[in-house]
This record gives C-alpha cells, sequence and structure tokens, in this order.
C-alpha cells in the first residue's frame, strides 16, 4: 500500500488514529513516518506483503499449495489474488496479518448472505475453526490457539 | 451495433440530475463484489467455469425483481467499439471490457444492466453487483444493492467466511466486498489550489479518489470519484455514513472555495465561465479532454447561477455522449476518423442551441433586454 503523505513510497507502519469519534488506519512509509516523529525500526519490512508471504512459507514448507485450487505463494506474489475461496482458510493465519495491515481489522461485521445469519453455518463454522487452530498450533501461537479452542468447544 | 436505447434510459437514468445536490455530485455508485463458492475466482478457473457463472447469474437474475428484464451483454462477442460504448457508460470496467481494440476480453466477461442497476460478471470477482444513483445518495444507492445482492443470495451460493465475511479475489475487497464512490466536480478547489491538501486529508480518513473513468485514470474536468479504501472490520452502514460524512465536508469546503473565488476574484471567474461557454458554443473542433475541461467551468457557472440557461440534465449527457466512443457510434465513423473533433464540436453547438432555445421560450419576453 502505498505511503498515504507523501504517496510515492510504500508505506510501512500504520497508524491508528481517531477522527471525529471514528477509529481510521493511516498507512506512512518510512520517511513520513520519521517527519512526524515515529520511529520505525529500520529492519521493518518494507513490502507490507512480505510478511503475510513469509509467513504463508512458515505455514507448509512441502507443498504450500491451497487445495482448492492448488495456488501456491509464488501465484499470490505474482497475481496479488487468491486462487479460491478456500485460500482464504488455508492461509488464514498469515491473511490475518495482511488483513490488519490493509484494514485494520480482521473480522467481517457486515451483512451475511440471507440463510446465513444462524444455525445453516455451524458446521461450515467448526470446520473453519479446527483449519485455523490447526495452523495456530503449528505457527506456535498458543494465546490464539487457546482462543480457538475456547470458540469450537461454545459451538459444539 | 448494440442498441443501448433498449434498456430504460440507457442505463445512465443518473444524468437526469433528479437526485440531492446533483449540481455538484453527478452521481453515487455502490457495488458489492461476490463470488460463488463451488468455483475458483477468476484468475484462476477456466473458460468452462465462467460460463457456468455466467448460466447461474442469468437464471438467478431472470428471477429477481429488478434485474427480470435485464438486457445482457457478452463483452467477448462484442466489437471494439461497442466495448468501449459500454465502458464509457460506466456500464463495465475497464478491466471487463477491455475497450482498447488489441486486448480480447476474457470468455465469459458480460454485463447485465436494468434501470439503476447492473451487475459484471467475470470481472475480478464472479460478480460485481451495482447500482448508480443521481447526485449525492449514499443510502438510496445501496439500499437498492442491498435488496438485490440479497434476492441474488437466495439463489446462489456466495463464498462466504463466518470471520472474513464475504469472499473476494483481492484481499482488499474482502468483508463486505462494498465500494461507494460518488462522482464529484471540484472546480472551486482545483482553481484555489487546495485540492492537493483536501486529497491528502481523504487518504488520512481512509477514503481514496479516482479519475473520470475510474481505477488508475487522471482526472479529468475537475471530475473526482471519492471512495471508501476499506471494506472490512466494518458495517455496510458504518461504511456508508462515514463516507456521507466526510463527502459533506468536502461539498462544504468546494462551496468555501466557491466563495472565496466570488469575493476576491469575481471578474477572473466571471471570464473563466463564459469564455467556457463561449467555446463550447461556438468552436468548430472540439477534443474530448477540452469538452471536459470547458464542461467543468460551464457547470460552476451554472452551480453558482452566472449561467442559467444550460440545464444540468443536458451538461450531464454531453459529458457522456461526447465521449470518443459515443460520438463515433453515433456517427457511424471509425474512432480514429480525424472529422471526430468537428463532429463533437458541431453536437456540443447544436445541444447548447437547443438549451439557450429552450429556456428563452421559458422565460418568454425578456423585459430587461438580456442584461448580463
Ligand atoms: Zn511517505
Ligand atoms: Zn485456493
Amino acid at each position: 500500500m502505498q505511503c498515504m503523505r507523501c504517496k510515492q513510497r510504500e508505506s510501512v507502519i500504520q497508524l491508528h488514529q481517531i477522527v471525529n469519534d471514528e477509529q481510521v488506519v493511516v498507512h506512512l512509509c518510512q520517511q513520513c513516518a520519521l517527519d512526524q516523529g515515529i520511529e520505525v525500526e529500520t529492519t521493518f519490512d518494507s513490502n507490507p506483503l512480505s510478511g503475510f508471504l513469509s509467513s504463508l512459507e512458515q505455514v507448509s514448507p512441502e507443498t504450500g499449495k491451497c487445495p482448492g485450487c492448488l495456488a501456491t505463494i509464488d501465484d499470490y506474489r505474482i497475481t496479488s489474488r487468491l486462487g479460491c475461496p478456500k485460500c482464504y482458510t488455508t492461509f488464514a493465519g498469515p491473511l490475518r496479518d495482511l488483513l490488519r495491515r490493509v484494514h485494520g481489522a480482521t473480522r467481517h461485521t457486515g451483512s451475511r448472505p440471507p440463510g446465513r445469519a444462524g444455525e445453516m453455518d455451524r458446521t461450515s463454522q467448526l470446520a473453519d475453526l479446527r483449519a485455523q487452530l490447526e495452523v495456530a498450533v503449528a505457527q506456535e501461537q498458543f494465546e490464539r490457539a487457546a482462543e480457538l479452542r475456547d470458540q469450537l468447544r461454545d459451538l459444539e | 451495433m448494440i442498441d443501448l436505447s433498449l434498456i430504460r434510459d440507457g442505463g445512465i437514468g443518473w444524468l437526469d440530475a433528479s437526485g440531492p445536490e446533483s449540481t455538484m455530485v453527478l452521481s453515487t455508485r455502490v457495488r458489492v463484489a461476490r463470488n460463488l463458492a463451488d468455483h475458483p475466482f477468476t484468475g484462476r478457473n477456466t473458460s468452462d467455469d465462467r460460463l457456468r457463472i455466467l448460466g447461474s447469474v442469468l437464471q438467478a437474475a431472470s428471477e429477481t425483481s429488478t434485474l427480470n428484464e435485464a438486457l445482457h451483454f457478452r463483452m467477448d462477442r462484442l466489437d471494439p467499439i461497442d466495448r468501449l460504448v459500454l465502458f464509457e457508460r460506466h456500464l463495465a470496467s475497464r478491466e471487463l471490457s477491455c475497450p482498447e481494440p488489441e486486448r480480447t476480453p476474457r470468455v465469459g466477461a458480460a454485463v447485465l444492466a436494468q434501470d439503476h442497476y447492473g451487475v459484471m460478471v467475470n470481472e475480478e470477482d464472479h460478480l460485481r453487483v451495482q447500482a448508480v444513483f443521481s447526485g449525492f445518495d449514499p443510502a438510496g444507492a445501496h439500499a437498492a444493492v442491498a435488496a438485490l445482492d440479497s434476492e441474488l443470495g437466495q439463489r446462489l451460493a456466495f463464498a462466504f467466511h463466518p470471520e472474513f465475511g464475504y469472499l473476494t479475489a483481492c484481499p482488499t475487497n474482502v468483508g463486505t466486498g462494498l465500494r461507494a464512490s460518488v462522482l464529484i466536480h471540484l472546480p472551486g478547489l482545483v482553481l484555489t489550489k487546495e485540492i492537493t491538501r483536501v486529497l491528502q486529508g481523504l487518504n488520512q480518513v481512509g477514503l481514496t479518489y479516482r479519475g473520470w473513468y475510474g481505477e488508475g485514470s487522471e482526472v479529468i474536468g475537475n471530475f473526482f470519484q471519492l471512495s471508501n479504501q476499506t471494506t472490512l472490520g466494518q458495517t455496510e452502514a458504518e461504511l456508508l455514513d462515514h463516507l456521507g460524512k466526510i463527502v459533506r465536508k468536502v461539498m462544504g469546503y468546494e462551496e468555501e472555495a466557491r466563495a472565496v473565488l466570488r469575493r476576491d476574484a469575481p471578474h477572473v471567474l466571471e471570464d473563466k465561465v463564459w469564455r467556457a461557454y463561449g467555446l463550447l458554443r461556438y468552436a468548430r473542433a472540439l477534443s474530448f479532454e477540452e469538452v471536459m475541461n470547458l464542461l467543468s467551468g460551464v457547470r460552476l457557472g451554472v452551480g453558482i447561477g452566472l449561467i442559467s440557461d444550460v440545464g444540468m440534465y443536458s451538461l450531464n449527457r454531453l459529458l457522456v455522449f461526447a465521449q470518443p466512443g459515443h460520438l463515433a457510434a453515433a456517427s457511424g465513423v471509425a474512432m480514429e476518423d480525424p472529422g471526430l473533433p468537428s463532429r463533437r464540436a458541431a453536437f456540443v453547438r447544436r445541444t447548447l442551441e437547443r438549451e439557450a432555445d429552450r429556456t428563452e421560450r421559458a422565460r418568454g419576453p425578456d423585459p430587461e433586454g438580456g442584461d448580463v
């Protein structure tokens, strides 16, 4: 994502600011952040996607392929597009980092498809939580894993 | 040659300037990105996938209350000039329509249109469901899209994830999949050179801007498309409310800029407005960009009450019908025809003459003798 201040360099950090009682996310490059007196570690990834890509590589070093469409990290690197809806579950862990950077959030709070507001979702929700749990354990994100286990227990 | 007159208002009913604030705001467009759960995204699917998707969408659309009589156009079966016309009419995106003659649309790329409503099929996402309303009307446009989205969602299995929401090919659209954009005319801010500051400010509050032709296009005629940048973590209502508040502010800044110009440089402003009108009324050859810039001057003149004998509807129509594809298609000549600039000037001239006659008749005999 482009720096919102100079609109030239890639942004390396995002700031959450409150404007008119609403939280907004501001993306800045290293130079502009320094200009505003914000410290940025010089080793910070300059490409906002590179964090996503490197954590993808940790997910499944053997194949790195989505079971739904066989898309790999390289495909995403080249096209900046995911291959299929299942990619979101396959790469859920690292995607969260990307979404946090791009949207300042990871969880959808808006509308749902008709008939999918409640019960019908349960099966897919369970499957999804299990997949997320696997990833969290593999990445040794134990706090996240505990959270997911609680959510699973609530649903079951 | 396709016949767009078969769609009511030719799919550009928003040109009628019937909506709120329609002197400054041309249109409000809301679109949602949707994908079918059981197909790969467009970048990784096959022609067969896309044709099957198109079949499902056409079937579902025919059962809705708002697209039941929709016309649909297969981009991959149209001549370049027709694709360009659909693109210029903002019914199809650049990616979908491939308006450049050397590019070929992908198999299954299509657009459905009826009244305010449209669906692009096999764009970057399987469906881009949209509604366009005249003037500044985010709530109206969104209500229309939400109703259609819900009708389609009862018939099609949209890819949806309990945590991430509606799934899209690009993670920048995930969640609500909603992009609302307001096509706004900001000549005052451009003339006072305040525009850069305003645009930078927009970025800081999560909005972005594009030019006349959408993504990656340049700003012409001082028209800006302002839209939300993020789609996840806020409800549709929150996203629209935020956009609405910011656009209202921008409209306020534009009014201020116009007031400053009228106070500090009234003669310069008047000259600019009437010079633009004069050129449009009498020039014998005009490029599209020139028309856009001159129309901006006239529109400003109407907005501040300097010009009264041109209707908004006619000004809006000129923006669409003076475009290269529309003009070439209407005149039955090739895009490269060297006579296009003079045809354009003749078309503009005729339109403005008719407007002048119409308002003259409406006013009746002029007691002040036409003093300006
Ligand atoms: Zn910067
Ligand atoms: Zn996939």
